[in-house]
């Protein structure tokens, strides 16, 4: 069994430092493995995360997500050439570009409860209508600085995840952060640059 | 450029064992219990503030959509106590498909 890290361009793995790692390559694009821990823990879990942001920091690629493996080397060839032509889209896609992570939530408040069903379902729609002025807020500030957007699922918060041009990483965040300071209702984090995790799948997620 | 690991570093040190402790057990399959339940209020609430955007519901019919997401508010905070667990617990990580709430 061997875990699977990463999909980056076979001629950008050449110039990567393994340390640990073994680099499958098959036509114009190369698979980034290392050994599956034989248990799994949050450590893994974290180490695989560095080990994906290390080779992210490097080169483009495509990660993917904790807990993937193949059988073997041979398994593990078979799928890189199965998705080629579409693993290379999708490198085209995220080339050059981080992902930042951008998630806002009303702040935790002991608040009484509603004096009435009515006064309850209020309480929801307004808060729900808060986020979409938020997405849109936020979006003003993303406009020609993204690459693609995505709104992922979450109940009663926002998260957007967002590609980035790496020139504009700095940039965007410090614009979010000084728009998330004149927010009074909401908490609003921003986190990254990782690895493109939210746009490896074509499909909107959420 | 391609490399094959290692045959030995391919291969687990040893395998990985099942830990059946049973108060363990019954933690998770309560948490996943409440995590389906939870997950279904989430959808009902969603639910309940689009038919309230959309207009054409009576004050009653409010009233009432209204106190029943109240009440299942209230009892999962309640059985969350009970079994100590915390909102960030009833969620369950579907790997490439994100997170379920």
């Amino acid at each position: 069994m061997i875990t699977l890290f990463a999909v980056t361009w076979r001629t950008d793995a050449q110039a990567l430092d393994k340390d640990g790692l073994a680099v499958l390559a098959d036509g114009d694009l190369a698979m980034i493995v290392g050994p599956t821990p034989s248990t799994t823990s949050r450590e893994d879990a974290l180490a695989f995360g560095r080990v994906v942001e290390r080779v992210a920091s490097a080169v483009d690629v495509l990660p993917f997500r904790y807990g993937t493996t193949a059988a073997d080397t041979e398994a593990a060839r078979e799928l890189l050439r199965e998705n080629e032509s579409s693993w290379a889209a999708r490198l085209l896609q995220v080339e050059g570009c981080s992902e930042l992570a951008i998630r806002a939530a009303r702040r935790e408040r002991d608040e009484e409860p509603a004096a009435s069903g009515a006064a309850h379902l209020d309480r929801l729609v307004s808060r729900s209508r808060q986020l979409d002025i938020a997405e849109e807020e936020i979006g003003r500030l993303l406009t020609g600085r993204c690459r693609v957007v995505r709104r992922l699922a979450g109940h009663q918060e926002l998260r957007l995840s967002c590609l980035v041009e790496r020139h504009h990483v700095d940039l965007l965040r410090v614009l979010v952060e000084e728009w998330a300071a004149s927010q009074t209702e909401l908490e609003v984090s921003v986190t990254g640059p990782w690895a493109p995790y939210s746009f490896v799948a074509n499909e909107e997620a959420g | 450029m391609s490399a094959d690991l290692p045959r030995d570093e391919l291969e687990p040190r040893r395998r990985a064992r099942i830990e059946a402790d049973p108060e363990q057990v019954e933690r998770g399959l309560v948490q996943l219990v409440l995590t389906l339940v939870e997950l279904l209020r989430q959808l009902m609430e969603r639910q309940a503030i689009r038919r309230v955007e959309a207009g054409g519901l009576e004050d009653d019919q409010v009233e009432e959509l209204g106190r029943t997401l109240m009440l299942l508010d209230e009892k999962m905070t309640e059985l969350r106590d009970h079994f100590g667990l915390e909102a960030e617990d009833l969620n369950i990580d579907l790997g490439p498909l994100g997170r379920l709430l």
